[in-house]
């Protein structure tokens, strides 16, 4: 299709910008819209719809994950509320 | 400056190809999969931007204040999307019986990605950062823009 090689040719130009680890992160970015988007002419209605399903199952684990981190490594400024954390997990 | 514009400019052509992507589709049989498309476009969005944040947050380009306001909100986004999606999975055809139910989804997955925007990205201060995060919204804004389009189409009754 032609926008796919569109879309492929725009990816020399994704290094072009910030530091090497961003680059190198946009580019894989790019890469994974890119195979989304061409994958889904040769997917079925259900499998696309699955497919969002995992992705926005996956979404929510590394939200979380993220959360957790966030909030268990606070040190910045004041989150009111102190912290007793603790509770007896097993 | 250049380097945003270069990024800005692929977003940009990306989202232009997404939106040919629905295009190719045809008729009015195919209503259900370009739900399904986007849908699977925003959830692929959210992806992208939590990427791009844990990657800024490494590098120390928007600090933990900001990514926990992003992570809240992509978490709110993501919960919204995803009941879109459930529900339009179980929908066989797309009319007027269930069209008003499939629109307040839908509205709640628009002002998830707009408060987002306006709470989240907006509110980073690191210009290179939000200008990188806004172009990821404007993906999802695009995927978001041709659900718009069908819902503004007239719905056929059901049949009885």
């Amino acid at each position: 299709m032609d926008w796919m090689t569109i879309i492929t040719n725009l990816l020399p130009l994704v290094p072009a910008t910030g530091s090497a680890g961003q680059a190198t992160v946009l580019a894989q970015l790019a890469l994974e819209l890119i195979t989304r988007i061409k994958s889904q002419t040769g997917m079925t209605t259900e499998q696309i719809f699955e497919r969002a399903g995992l992705t926005l199952e996956q979404n929510k684990l590394m939200l979380l994950e993220d959360l957790e981190r966030l909030n268990a490594g606070t040190g910045s400024g004041g989150s009111s509320g102190g912290g007793s954390g603790g509770g007896g997990g097993n | 400056m250049k380097h945003s514009k270069t990024w800005a400019t692929c977003l940009t052509l990306v989202l232009a190809m997404l939106c040919l992507s629905f295009e190719c589709g045809g008729g009015d049989g195919d209503q259900r999969r370009k739900y399904a498309k986007a849908a699977d476009n925003i959830a692929g969005g959210i992806n992208t931007m939590i990427k791009v944040k844990r990657d800024f947050a490494q590098n120390g380009r928007i600090s933990a204040d900001e990514e926990r306001r992003l992570t809240e909100l992509l978490l709110r986004a993501n919960e919204a999307t995803t009941a879109f999606n459930n529900r339009v999975r179980t929908v066989t055809v797309i009319d007027a019986s269930n069209s008003a139910e499939l629109g307040n989804l839908f509205a709640s997955v628009t002002s998830a990605i707009a408060e987002l925007n306006s709470s989240g990205v907006l509110g980073v201060q690191n210009a290179d950062a939000k200008s990188k995060l806004s172009s990821i919204i404007a993906t999802i804004n695009a995927a978001m823009a041709i659900i718009s389009q069908l819902q503004a189409q007239p719905q056929p009754t059901p049949t009885p």
